[in-house]
């Protein structure tokens, strides 16, 4: 049996909370208002938690479909063997949309891990298909306008934002590690 | 604040933190190169003190004996920083040396120890083995200058007195070219002095005057020789002449006659005045013959003319006699009149000579209390009581030297401020340190904390 960490706990004590606030099934959008506050390390941590909990949950990376940065950070594809837990990139907005609803029939949570919301308009677009938007948060990171922008944009779009989760350093860069192991997975991997 | 809000804000300000930093390091680098003495040389000099039963016969110094304690402070003195300066090529200043030499007094002890710190092991050593050389040297200095300023004022003063003998010796020279008889009056061997010379000239002036009287007499007997010989040699030209001796002739007849008739007759008797006028014309007239014949012919009689050429010789003896007589006189005269002048001459002559045997004595003495003290300096520098003990052979890294603990200082400081620095700014800095504050930014609550 593997040994619960603090992380695991606080994505288990988090998942809690959103399975009250959320119908089923779900689709979560987690993003921020700056880089290197760590939505996908918030999404992997979230997509684990429901899928121990049960939960058919899979998440979709938005990063690539931003413009392909190589600096982005993605989704690994270890996520791919938790609990069914699956990796999904769409290749476009609508393609987007309609993976949205497709996978909403197939799965309970939908995770879609989307880049700062001030820097690309699809964070936008996919918080207005979500049932609700979470924000990562690094603690110690300096307050700026984006911080402002983003509430204001999202309140402007109807996006419904669930709350704030505040991450530490080393959690907020734990992505970026993972990125730098494994890599970004190819989409046809993901999908099988 | 703990160590861990410490470390964020040095985290969070790392780029002003490393600002500051690398100045640090510039400046501790820059202060590195001006003064980087990176190695030590120890060279040790010891101090002999002094004995009181030195019977060596060396001076004794009147002044007060260094002491450890005071070698320190000679080390430190400038004559001894320019001369390790010079002898170090002059790379380095002395107010630079100041700074890179230590020296070390054990207690109880009369070894100083003297470090050099240099920038290589050469400068090092060559600045240690200086340092010592120079405080034994310099120690000596002042042990000898008292014999140096005693030498030099005695070669003033033999040099002065060169001046007064060689003018001592300029006036006799000058006095003896004027007074040339003076000088002899003190035994000198050239020349005759003019009291000898003027007893010289009076026993010729004595022999002159015999000769003189000797020549006069002979003269005397010779002219009254020419005089005996006169009347004969008038006989004999008288009697050399015809009508003369007819005229003496009949005049003998006639005197005859007439002394007969006078012894035979009377005054009365006929013809006897006439006899008697006779004989006076004829003895008139054959004494006037006889003084021409006299003055004509009688000179060259033999007799006479023998008698006239030697009393001509013994005159002429008798005028030269008294020709060199009156030269002789007056040579008498000028010696004489040279040696009354001379006295005052010689009086000068002698108070010369007098202050040129005493300048000469007291050039003799000084020169002796040369060769004394040049002596004795010589002594006193042979056995100073300072000497090199232990000279610097290798030069070993300076771990603690002034550049090292300066880079030190300079990098504390600079790590100081910056961190100080970093906590000003990270206190000035609006960051998501709480939870209410990401609430009050974004108006939503917070769910959780992943850390």
């Amino acid at each position: 049996m593997n040994r619960m960490t603090n992380r695991d706990s606080s994505f288990q004590s988090l998942r809690v909370m959103l399975d009250a606030r959320l119908p089923a099934p779900a689709v979560l959008v987690v993003s921020a208002a700056c880089d290197r506050d760590g939505p996908p390390t918030l999404a992997c941590g979230l997509a684990r938690a429901f899928a121990e909990a049960g939960r058919r949950t899979v998440i979709i990376s938005l990063y690539d479909l931003a413009g392909g940065e190589s600096s982005s950070p993605a989704v690994p594809d270890e996520l791919a063997t938790w609990g069914g837990a699956v990796h999904y990139a769409p290749r476009g907005l609508r393609e987007m949309s309609d993976v949205v609803s497709d996978l909403q029939s197939t799965h309970d949570v939908v995770l879609a891990v989307a880049p700062p919301v001030p820097k690309d308009p699809i964070s936008l677009q996919i918080s207005r298909l979500a049932h609700g938007v979470l924000l990562a948060v690094r603690l110690g990171r300096k307050i700026t306008t984006d911080d402002e922008t983003t509430v204001t944009q999202l309140q402007r779009v109807g996006a419904t934002l669930l709350g704030v989760v505040a991450m530490h350093h080393e959690a907020a860069d734990l992505k970026r590690r993972y990125n730098v192991a494994v890599g970004a997975p190819p989409l046809e991997a993901a999908l099988n | 604040m703990n160590a861990k809000s410490v470390y964020e804000a040095v985290a969070h300000q790392r780029w002003a933190v490393g600002i500051v930093l690398g100045i640090g390091i510039a400046v501790a680098f820059m202060l590195a190169v001006r003064t980087a003495p990176a190695y030590t040389a120890s060279s040790s000099v010891l101090m002999v003190p002094a004995t009181s039963n030195d019977n060596s016969g060396n001076p004794v110094s009147t002044t007060r004996p260094l002491l450890s304690d005071d070698l320190p402070l000679l080390v430190q003195t400038t004559a001894v920083l320019q001369r390790v300066s010079q002898d170090l090529g002059g790379s380095l200043q002395p107010d630079a040396l100041y700074h890179r030499i230590r020296t070390q007094v054990y207690q109880n002890s009369n070894v100083m120890t003297i470090r050099f710190f240099g920038i290589t092991p050469k400068q090092a050593v060559s600045g240690a083995n200086a340092v010592a050389d120079e405080v034994v040297g310099q120690y000596r200095t002042i042990a000898t200058s008292r014999y140096d300023t005693l030498a030099a004022d005695i070669k003033r003063q033999l040099e002065r007195r060169q001046g007064d003998l060689r003018q001592l010796d300029a006036d006799l020279q000058r006095a003896t070219v004027t007074y040339p008889y003076a000088q002899d009056a003190y035994g000198s061997a050239e020349g005759v002095s003019v009291s000898t010379r003027l007893g010289q000239l009076q026993g010729e002036h004595d022999e002159l005057v015999a000769k003189l009287s000797g020549d006069t007499a002979q003269a005397s007997v010779t002219s009254n020789r020419k005089s005996e010989a006169l009347p004969l040699a008038r006989a004999q030209a008288a009697n050399g002449d015809p009508v003369y001796r007819n005229l003496r002739e009949r005049y003998g007849r006639d005197a005859a006659d007439l002394r007969r008739d006078q012894t035979e007759f009377s005054s009365n008797y006929p013809g006897l005045a006439e006899l008697q006028d006779i004989v006076g014309r004829e003895r008139a007239g054959l004494e006037a013959d006889e003084r021409n014949v006299a003055g004509r012919s009688f000179t060259a009689t033999q007799p006479y003319a023998d008698a006239l050429a030697e009393e001509n010789r013994a005159l002429s003896l008798v005028a030269n006699d008294r020709a060199k007589l009156a030269r002789l006189d007056q040579t008498i005269a000028l010696a004489k009149e040279q040696l009354s002048g001379s006295s005052s001459a010689r009086t000068m002559i002698s108070a010369l000579r007098r202050e040129r045997q005493s300048a000469e004595a007291a050039y003799q003495l000084l020169s002796t209390r040369l060769i004394t003290t040049l002596a004795d300096r010589a002594a006193a520098a042979s056995t100073g009581s300072v000497m090199v003990f232990d000279h610097a052979t290798y030069a070993a890294p300076s771990p603690y030297t002034r550049p090292v603990l300066v880079t030190t200082a300079v990098m504390i400081v600079a790590a100081w401020m910056a961190i100080t620095l970093a906590i000003v700014l990270e206190g000035l800095a609006r960051r998501f340190r709480t939870a209410v504050i990401i609430e009050r930014v974004y108006g939503a609550p917070v769910l959780g904390v992943v850390r």
